[in-house]
């Protein structure tokens, strides 16, 4: 299981990145991070909803409220440039903790 | 029988109560949680009851729900403190006219006696303090009936009646008769049925007990507020 602090720290760029497949919803985000991570990601699931409002807010993305095709009000998130372009400092960011970490860890007997 | 769409709105009158959601939050929260519901239906061998609690447990609960939203609904939070607000100076400033009105009623039946103008004075104050003392004792029994027996009579007397009259009732009609007879009629009655130094010598108790009840009223208020925010620099030491 992944520690709250990492959930917390991670979802910005994990909502971003769902977001570059299209527009979508909170459920569907939702679902798919707990698939992509094999359940060890548990989100409470309402607290994604402040997530979402507070990218809005910072303009990295904008939603709309449309009718699903079982006619429920569903409002849909999508990217927007500078939501692009965090995704992408981002995405540097972390790459760059991913590769420290993965050189620091190479040759360390006990995590392998 | 379980019933999902009272299980639901009740669920989320919690978030509404907490304040710092706005309604299109709300909103996209019952659809998130209806379409969890559905798919728990689908999925497993859950019942609606069932499904309805795994859905809001996943979802989270209602205060930290609601911390978590005012960190991003700042506007909607200082909306909520500031209804509270307008709230309690309405209705001090209801009361205010409702006491100026009464106790003159009571000074004019005074009059009508044919008592001494220092009495006239000592009835005002004493109509007024007795005013007071029910109105607590009413809050108190109220009070004391909710937290002893669930919802309150006056809560379901309340509901019963058309919504739409008693805002009406609330905003127009009782300002205005409490005002028009506090602040004009009461007065005039009683200035025209009193001579100028009767009505002077009246006065001058009123003004000494004035006195007394605004030093009251704030030495009470003060007394209030602090314990307020005693009680809640304790609660936030014993969360953390």
């Amino acid at each position: 299981m992944v520690s709250k602090e990492l959930v917390a720290a991670s979802a910005t760029p994990i909502v971003l990145s769902i977001l570059t497949k299209g527009e979508s919803y909170g459920y569907a985000i939702i679902q798919e991070v707990r698939q992509l991570s094999g359940e060890q990601m548990q989100w409470t699931d309402g607290m994604l909803y402040p997530v979402l409002h507070r990218l809005e807010r910072q303009g990295l993305v904008r939603s709309r409220w449309a009718k699903s095709e079982t006619s429920r009000k569903r409002k849909y998130y999508r990217l927007t440039r500078l939501g692009t372009k965090e995704l992408q400092t981002a995405h540097k960011q972390w790459m760059l903790v991913h590769s420290t970490l993965s050189k620091l860890w190479e040759d360390v007997p006990c995590l392998t | 029988m379980f019933d999902l769409n009272q299980a639901i709105s009740e669920w989320l009158g919690q978030l509404v109560q907490g304040g710092t959601c706005r309604k299109p939050d709300i909103d996209e929260l019952e659809s998130h949680l209806r379409e969890e519901i559905q798919q728990l239906g689908r999925s497993s061998p859950l019942s609606e009851e069932e499904a309805f609690l795994v859905a809001t447990h996943r979802l989270g609960d209602a205060e930290s729900l609601s911390r978590e939203f005012s960190k991003v609904n700042r506007s909607a939070l200082w909306g909520h403190r500031l209804l509270w607000a307008a709230t309690g100076l309405y209705a001090y400033l209801m009361m205010k006219y409702l006491l100026g009105a009464a106790s003159l009623a009571c000074v004019w039946i005074g009059v009508g006696a044919g008592l001494g103008a220092s009495w006239l004075g000592w009835i005002n104050v004493t109509a007024r303090a007795a005013i007071v003392a029910g109105a607590i004792l009413i809050l108190y029994r109220m009070f004391r009936q909710d937290a002893s027996g669930g919802v309150s009579r006056w809560g379901q007397k309340l509901e019963g009646l058309n919504r739409r009259w008693v805002l009406f009732a609330a905003s127009v009609v009782l300002p205005s008769l409490l005002v028009f007879s506090a602040h004009l009629a009461m007065p005039l009655v009683l200035a025209r049925s009193l001579s100028a130094s009767d009505y002077g010598s009246m006065m001058v108790v009123s003004v000494y007990a004035n006195l007394a009840w605004s030093v009251l009223l704030l030495v009470g208020l003060a007394c209030f507020i602090l314990r307020l925010l005693t009680s809640g620099r304790s609660d936030g030491l014993h969360r953390a």
